[in-house]
């Protein structure tokens, strides 16, 4: 197997238009030599996820800056694994409270990123986390 | 699965099967060779149109504009959307899905975007072969969209059987025209940002700098076309030249040239990638031009009998 750069989608739910955080993430990706995926601002989930899905992403990063994550996230999932996509790894950051971070991980979502955290352990736990079993087809 | 088992999924409509198969093909393995050899043949009748101009012109926003346009006429589009790798890291920010993101949650659309990885010539090394993995899906329409590029970024036009080349307000004088490069290749001009001051005047300086000479695209003539996304003017026109382009091809036998160049392309990659893999594996030769004990063409002679005598396996 050639070594081949790693995908993420750095995506936007919702109708939230702090995308500051969104493009540092994506630039901060861009320079750990990751393929992003950006999609912009007010992104719905079947969006997120028909992203995904055409772009064969091993990562998606969600920036929620709203306070919707607990209605948007739920949705997000659950479109992603109608596409059959409930294997690719799902991150966030932004500002998501402390008690909600339980409940966000068992929807699926493998870390919450918070304020404050540095470049290189977000883009450490997408390297080692985000490996794709399904490249290697029979 | 097996990957025939995964190839006929993608060629039969599956969208996360298609999307693999084009990551299979994008990482260039054994893999990617095996999924060549599994389309060939397939396909052939997809319309193959490639959209290039500078950075900002508008090209994604043209592309989702007809993309929509096509898909509610019932036809189906896949967009291949090139943007730049870094030079530094290897990285790469593929922004195009900003624009087309609405257009890509129809059933009938298709977006891939693809980073331009070793290349400088606007284009990615897979978008030839997954242009022909969408043909073979049964896409009416493939687009492939360059990086925004400039003057002598010609290759695209080696891609594809119809290029669109946009322009924008305050593209430059008409000496800018009148330069050689991608200003010769175009078959359609798409101005855009027609609602702005400006578009008209370049749309007058690409009309008088092709009626300077003879047309080199024998009977065609290129038409311009006036379009903007702030007003919607121009997009029906614009499909309505891509397909009288399509017609044209057909009826002057020129889309045979046109598949016949798209083929020696694809070869001339082919003999590129494997005669650079040869001669990765191959540092004394290099040492041995590098101090002078072969000319790069003596090296080169012995490189090439090197590879005709590879096992067929190697291919």
């Amino acid at each position: 197997m050639t070594e081949r750069p790693l995908r993420i989608l750095i995506a936007k739910p919702g109708l939230d238009g702090h995308d500051r955080g969104a493009k540092v993430m994506a630039r901060a990706f861009r320079d750990a030599g990751f393929e992003v995926i950006y999609t912009g601002l007010f992104q719905t989930p079947e969006m997120i996820a028909t992203a995904a899905l055409q772009e064969d992403v091993d990562a998606i990063g969600l920036s929620i800056l709203s306070g919707a994550h607990m209605s948007l996230f739920p949705r997000i999932m659950n479109e992603l694994s109608g596409c059959g996509l409930a294997d690719v790894l799902v991150v966030a950051g932004g500002t998501i409270p402390e008690q909600d971070i339980e409940e966000v991980r068992a929807m699926g979502i493998a870390k919450v990123f918070g304020p404050g955290t540095s470049m290189s352990t977000a883009i450490a736990f997408v390297r080692e986390h985000a490996g794709k079993q399904a490249d290697h087809v029979a | 699965m097996s990957l025939d088992q995964l190839v006929s999924q993608a060629l039969s409509g599956n969208q996360r099967a298609l999307s693999r198969v084009a990551t299979i093909i994008e990482s260039e393995s054994a893999q990617a060779l095996a999924v060549r050899q599994l389309l060939r043949g397939k396909g052939g009748r997809a319309r193959i149109i490639g959209i290039t101009g500078p950075p900002g012109a508008g090209k994604s926003s043209i592309l989702a504009s007809i993309a929509a346009r096509i898909s509610l006429s019932g036809k189906s589009v896949a967009i291949i959307a090139v943007d730049p790798t870094s030079p530094i890291s290897g990285g790469a920010i593929l922004g195009d899905r900003i624009r087309t993101s609405e257009v890509s949650l129809r059933p009938n659309v298709f977006v891939r975007s693809l980073a331009s990885r070793s290349r400088i010539d606007g284009l990615a090394p897979a978008a030839l072969a997954i242009i022909r993995l969408f043909d073979a899906a049964g896409f009416d329409y493939v687009f492939l969209e360059t990086v925004g590029a400039g003057q002598n970024q010609f290759e695209i036009a080696n891609y594809v059987h119809t290029l669109v080349l946009v322009e924008a307000p305050g593209a430059g004088d008409s000496v800018q025209m009148l330069k050689a490069g991608i200003m010769e290749l175009a078959d359609i001009y798409a101005v855009n940002k027609a609602d702005m001051p400006g578009a008209h005047l370049v749309s007058r300086e690409l009309r008088a700098m092709l009626t300077l000479g003879d047309n080199v695209s024998g009977d065609w003539q290129p038409p311009i076309v006036l379009c903007s996304s702030e007003t919607g003017e121009g997009f029906d026109a614009l499909i309505q030249a891509i397909d009288d382009h399509g017609a044209h091809l057909r009826k002057s036998g020129s889309i045979q040239e046109r598949s016949v160049r798209m083929a020696r392309t694809e070869t001339v990659n082919a003999v590129q990638k494997l005669v650079e893999r040869f001669l990765d594996r191959d540092q004394g030769l290099i040492a041995a031009v590098a101090d002078g004990t072969h000319t790069p063409e003596q090296a080169a002679g012995k490189l090439l009998s090197r590879v005709s005598q590879m096992p067929r396996s190697e291919t």
